[in-house]
């Protein structure tokens, strides 16, 4: 199976001088994990906070979410594959890296994004395909 | 598993490729509806009105082998129902695109709505190997959680296709129904074919 066939396209954005506070509501109401983030100093420069970056590093530190800035916890540069890479691939870079998604580009942006959760589905599918297959 | 029980029974063995060619009839009216998506070219819409027809005879003709006596008694009703659905979900991909002839779509809503077709497609196909595997007496779990995680996918991508629908302009009333009904044709069709899959794995406990 090819990224683009389970790749979620919903995006969230945030930006790097928005609060962790921001990020903690925006995670609330649309029910996500994770944000991208951009610097409004250089629009190549991406980055992504998860909600472990916010757990570890700011509320288990006992930092104020209201004064810490995305920037200080975001991880960079964002990991990005193309639409066509294959499951495998992203499997490959998920273990590597220790992370739990990659962001999918196209054209010079960022079109989806492939979490754990994606990857298990597509595996599951594939391997219902192959069992067949190989009958 | 009815290779087994039944390999010499003829209405069985009818009954079963009928089912198949239903299966594959509605595989092919899902890659009809697909290709209707990509390239607008009504020859496929023609060709979906004729795989509809095709799949009315063939449910006719599985429903009178049914009838004379084929299969045991406690299994009929699960099997009319199976049939009823792949009966429905072809209805309903004729539907989806009769209504596409008379919708505009925009470019990120075709996009989707496309992604939406090609997974119907697949999960279709799905089915179809759920299907040979229960004929062949293997086991159906893989294949039917396979099915289920499409039609989660399938509704992730409907909701989130469902926010964004109430900003997108419309030139009349009959438009925006037109295209609200499309997309949840195109919906449906994934809740029915995840139904169908359910009462294989139905009949497959049943027998088992």
């Amino acid at each position: 199976m090819k990224v683009w066939e389970f790749m979620t396209k919903k995006i969230e954005w945030i930006g790097a001088d928005d609060t962790v506070y921001d990020a903690i509501e925006r995670m609330v109401n649309k029910r996500i994990r994770s944000l991208a983030v951009l610097y409004p100093e250089s629009s190549d420069q991406r980055g992504v906070v998860t909600a472990r970056d916010i757990v570890f590093k700011v509320l288990g530190e006992g930092k104020d979410p209201k004064k810490t800035k995305i920037r200080d916890i975001a991880c960079k540069p964002m990991v990005c594959i193309s639409k066509d890479e294959s499951i495998e691939r992203v499997l490959e870079i998920m273990k590597e890296l220790n992370i739990a998604r990659v962001f999918v580009c196209g054209d010079g942006e960022i079109v989806g994004v492939v979490a754990l959760m994606d990857v298990m589905y597509a595996t599951l599918i594939e391997r219902a395909r192959s069992n067949h297959n190989n009958v | 598993m009815f290779k087994r029980l039944f390999s010499s029974e003829k209405h069985e063995r009818v009954v079963l490729q009928e089912m198949r060619k239903h299966l594959e009839l509605l595989e092919r009216a899902s890659q009809c509806l697909v290709n209707f998506l990509k390239t607008s070219d009504r020859t496929f819409l023609d060709e979906i009105c004729e795989i509809e027809r095709e799949g009315d005879i063939v449910r006719r003709d599985i429903l009178s082998v049914l009838y004379k006596g084929a299969f045991l008694p406690y299994i009929r009703p699960s099997l009319y129902r199976f049939i009823e659905l792949v009966d429905e979900t072809l209805d309903l991909v004729e539907d989806a695109a009769r209504l596409l002839e008379f919708v505009s779509l925009s470019q990120p809503l075709q996009d989707d709505a496309f992604q939406i077709a090609i997974l119907n497609t697949e999960m279709v196909q799905m089915l179809i190997i759920a299907f040979d595997s229960f004929v062949e007496g293997d086991d159906l779990k893989e294949k039917i959680l396979a099915i289920r995680l499409y039609e989660k996918r399938i509704d992730d991508l409907y909701h989130d296709l469902f926010s964004r629908l109430f900003d997108i302009p419309v030139e009349n009333f009959w438009q925006g129904r037109g295209l609200a009904d499309f997309l949840s044709f195109l919906v449906k069709i994934s809740d029915l074919v995840e139904d169908t899959a359910d009462v294989l794995s139905l009949i497959h406990l049943s027998l088992s």
